[in-house]
């Protein structure tokens, strides 16, 4: 056997990753212009089909990258939106409170980190929906909330509805698009190795000296960073919050559908079953208690079935990366640069 | 690789680590599935059934590494062989007599045995089922001489009363001086296969390294 | 003596939530899944009871009977069905599995009764009410001692099933190592059956004195198994009578929370099982397997 020339380069951008992702970022950008080309109705739609891809994207950072099946991220969503609405009782500009109170949920989940990242699977799993309901009951306990009953962003109405709709988009893109890219960064750094091998084998990873909890934690602050914001933006988006309906479960469930249906683990996956979902509230909401049973069946189906998902069992299939966070095997040829 | 073993033979399987000789036990077992091939026992095919069904055909392997329940204790991890066993005269009792230093064990757990007593239990658990043929995997592993030395005068014993075993053995004195036959697998072929006195222990040694090819071709690299 | 009284009401409340724990304990201790449906499976029982009251007019004690069965058979058929296959795939799977299943139970039952509030106190009769006056602040309810007494009934049948007899030893050994279990002649699979089929008639009879002891409605399922499991992490996981203190204990921090203010008695309980988590002992008995 010759030694010397390599059989094999790694490589991390292929031709076609590096087109798609090209156009990734210019659609990103074009997006930018959409509350100027379209109405109102079509803006405030996408806000919530972004607001849907963020949720989708942080649990699948938690559960896809780092394990982490949390049952209980909506007790970040609830704190983002009720932060919001504490820091607006105490004069503060609505869009900066949002971004303020996303960050307070970041801010609160390193404690909280150090609580509930002792445990794995279903403790973890139940544990953070303890958490969810005791910060539910606390907030419907204090009346400058708005207690049980719920409340809503009276500052909202300095801004006209389309202004509200507009700054409200903008956000919520500039948000998806920074944790998109938080994520895409993460990914391609020694983190994104190590949280494979955590998730691979987390005993094993730690003997070789990965930092199983530093990157755990991470995923965990940066998830209750977004569910925060996602959370904020939500108040802006629907006006109206209470605190049955958004620490409610129920947002778990859409989270577990989106990401199961995308691809656990892929990059690209929650994204599509954020859209799949979108298109599914859209048609059949109105119908009730099929809409939810629909939902949690076909949570089960996927989850038996086809448990990576649409995006996943493409990449399997066809060997596609779009976004290029792993690495790819090359055979070397001489005339390649 | 092809492999047949008649009734009441004793074959001793030997081979450097990685060859592939537990494998070919779980298969035989059931626990794996192969990919290709078949498994006949007693003239009828068994490759696709499944696992906890050979046991009531014959099969009984007592695995690497013993795998106790460690929380029963002697008695319960012998009765749970003992439920779905087939008819014939190993019960409790048997087995106490067979390894007489389990009878002051029996109310203890598992997991606060040492290594010998485990391999007993563990043998005694397979042999509950009543076998026709009993697979041993690596049994002296991890045991002082001593023990290995009363562990290998039970199963004399048990190969003397007529019973069919394949055993891997690390200890090629062992092997030869216990088995009848010797079969020799080195990377998931078998690279020797005959009568235990019809080789000498460095004829064996040769097969375990792949010094020696059964298709006669000279060697490939040796591993240190 | 408000405070004995609540602690008493605590207690016998406890049995209830242990009675709730059990069949997720067992179900956790053999197959390693936590079954995030196991609430609305316990109140699918109570409206399966109600099913039963509605074309025969008998006591809802006697109505348990028939659906016990077709409970255990549901269970057996969930675990060959759904989830055997989720084990093979991770820890992950039979997690979204059960939570796919959990919602999907919540709104058929939602769709075949209505969403109102549905009650077995009625139909119990003057049990569901009565009690022992012991003295002028303490009363001891009848069904709360009932349940507490069934509780530790069963935990201690349960417990005696798995340390005496051949199936419940089979059912410890294949929690402690299925392969080893299947090389014996263990059917594995049905094992698993069985201890889901028991977990989910449990659960059947639990969701029958939680109607009885207040009231169900499709959607209670999930408060259900926050309480469940709480009992199950305070007492430890893997110990079936760990699982009895535990719901005893989440039961007296209820009451205990409702006296000082009734708003504050589950939140009392949430912070008792996350104190529970944060102490580095993480329950009150050691984290054992399925054992005696």
């Amino acid at each position: 056997m010759e030694t010397g020339t390599p059989r094999f380069r790694v490589e991390r951008w292929s031709r076609v990753s590096l087109s798609l992702t090209g156009f990734a970022v210019a659609f990103a950008v074009a997006l930018f212009f959409v509350p100027v080309l379209l109405s109102s109705n079509a803006t405030s739609k996408l806000t919530t089909l972004l607001i849907l891809v963020l949720l989708a994207v942080m649990w699948n950072a938690l559960a896809g990258y780092g394990g982490l099946v949390s049952v209980g991220q909506q007790a970040f969503i609830g704190l983002g939106a009720y932060a919001t609405v504490w820091l607006c009782n105490h004069n503060m500009k609505p869009y900066e409170a949002m971004v303020v109170g996303a960050i307070f949920c970041g801010g609160v989940a390193v404690p909280l980190s150090f609580l509930v990242l002792r445990f794995r699977g279903a403790q973890f799993a139940i544990g953070m929906w303890v958490v969810a309901e005791v910060f539910a009951i606390v907030v419907s306990l204090d009346q400058s909330l708005g207690a049980g009953t719920g409340t809503s962003l009276i500052e909202l109405n300095y801004y006209t509805p389309s202004q509200r709709q507009e700054y409200t988009y903008w956000l919520t893109l500039g948000c998806v698009v920074f944790f998109l890219g938080l994520l895409f960064v993460l990914l391609r750094s020694r983190l994104g190795n190590s949280l494979q091998a955590i998730r691979d084998d987390e005993e094993a990873a730690a003997s070789v000296g990965v930092r199983v909890m530093a990157g755990k934690r991470l995923l965990f602050v940066v998830a209750g960073l977004g569910c925060g914001a996602a959370g904020a933006l939500t108040l802006a988006n629907t006006l109206f919050i209470e605190p049955t309906s958004i620490f409610s479960v129920d947002n778990t469930a859409l989270m577990i559908f989106m990401v199961l249906v995308g691809g656990l683990g892929t990059f690209e996956g929650p994204i599509i079953g954020a859209i799949v979902l979108f298109v599914i509230q859209n048609e059949f909401s109105n119908n009730g208690v099929w809409y939810f049973v629909g939902l949690g069946a076909a949570a089960m189906a996927f989850a038996l079935l086809l448990p990576r998902g649409i995006w996943g069992t493409l990449e399997e299939r066809f060997g596609l990366r779009v976004m290029p966070v792993g690495y790819r095997l090359q055979p070397f040829r001489k005339d390649k640069p | 690789m092809s492999l047949d073993i008649a009734e009441g033979e004793t074959v001793a399987l030997v081979g450097a680590n990685g060859a592939g000789k537990t494998t070919l036990l779980r298969t035989i077992a059931g626990a794996h599935s192969p990919h290709a091939g078949t498994i006949t026992f007693d003239g009828a095919d068994i490759t696709r059934v499944p696992t906890y069904k050979r046991v009531s055909l014959g099969i009984a392997l007592v695995p690497e590494g013993r795998k106790l329940f460690p929380d029963l204790t002697v008695e319960e991890n012998l009765l749970v062989a003992g439920k779905h066993a087939r008819p014939g005269r190993w019960d409790v009792a048997a087995v106490v007599e067979a390894f007489p230093l389990l009878a002051p064990l029996l109310g203890k757990r598992a997991s606060a045995l040492s290594g010998g007593e485990q391999q007993a239990t563990a043998i005694g658990r397979a042999l509950m089922t009543n076998p026709r043929l009993l697979l041993l995997d690596e049994v002296s592993l991890g045991l002082a001489p001593v023990a290995v030395d009363l562990l290998y005068d039970s199963l004399q014993r048990l190969i003397a009363e007529g019973a069919t075993v394949l055993l891997v053995e690390q200890d090629l004195t062992r092997a030869m001086s216990t088995a009848g036959r010797v079969v020799c697998m080195l990377e998931g072929r078998l690279v020797l296969d005959g009568r235990a006195e019809s080789f000498s222990r460095d004829e064996v040694t040769a097969a375990y390294f792949g010094l020696h090819r059964r298709d006669g071709t000279s060697t490939s690299s040796v591993p240190a | 003596m408000t405070w004995v009284n609540a602690v008493v009401q605590g207690i016998m409340l406890g049995g209830l939530y242990a009675l709730l724990a059990c069949g997720l304990s067992l179900m956790f201790g053999v197959m390693r899944i936590i079954n995030l449906a196991h609430g609305d499976i316990a109140v699918l029982g109570a409206y399966l009871v109600l099913v039963v009251l509605d074309h025969w007019h008998v006591s809802p004690f006697i109505a348990v009977l028939p659906v016990l069965p077709v409970m255990m058979l549901a269970g057996y058929v969930l675990q060959r069905l759904v989830l055997d296959r989720s084990l093979k795939s991770g820890l992950l799977v039979p997690l979204l599995t059960t939570f796919g299943l959990s919602i999907v139970i919540q709104n058929l039952l939602q769709e075949k009764f209505s969403p109102d509030v549905r009650s077995l106190g009625g139909p119990a009769g003057s049990i569901a009410t009565a009690s022992w006056q012991i003295t002028s602040q303490l009363s001891i309810p009848a069904i709360g001692a009932l349940v507490l007494g069934l509780a530790i009934a069963i935990l201690g049948g349960l417990q005696f099933f798995l340390a005496r007899t051949g199936p419940g030893r089979e059912m410890r050994a294949t929690a402690q190592d299925r392969d080893t279990a299947e090389l014996l002649g263990v059917n594995a699979r049905a094992v698993y059956g069985r201890a889901t089929a028991i977990a989910v008639a449990i659960a059947a009879v639990a969701g029958l004195f939680l109607a009885i002891r207040s009231s169900v409605e499709p959607f209670s399922g999930p408060t259900q198994l926050i309480f469940a499991f709480e009992a199950v992490v305070i007492g430890g996981f893997g110990s079936l009578w760990g699982t009895l203190i535990g719901g005893i204990v989440l039961g007296v921090a209820q009451t205990i929370g409702a006296q000082i203010d009734p708003q504050y008695s589950v939140l009392a309980g949430h912070l008792v099982f996350l104190a529970v988590l944060a102490s580095p002992r993480g329950g009150i008995f050691r984290v054992r397997r399925v054992a005696t």
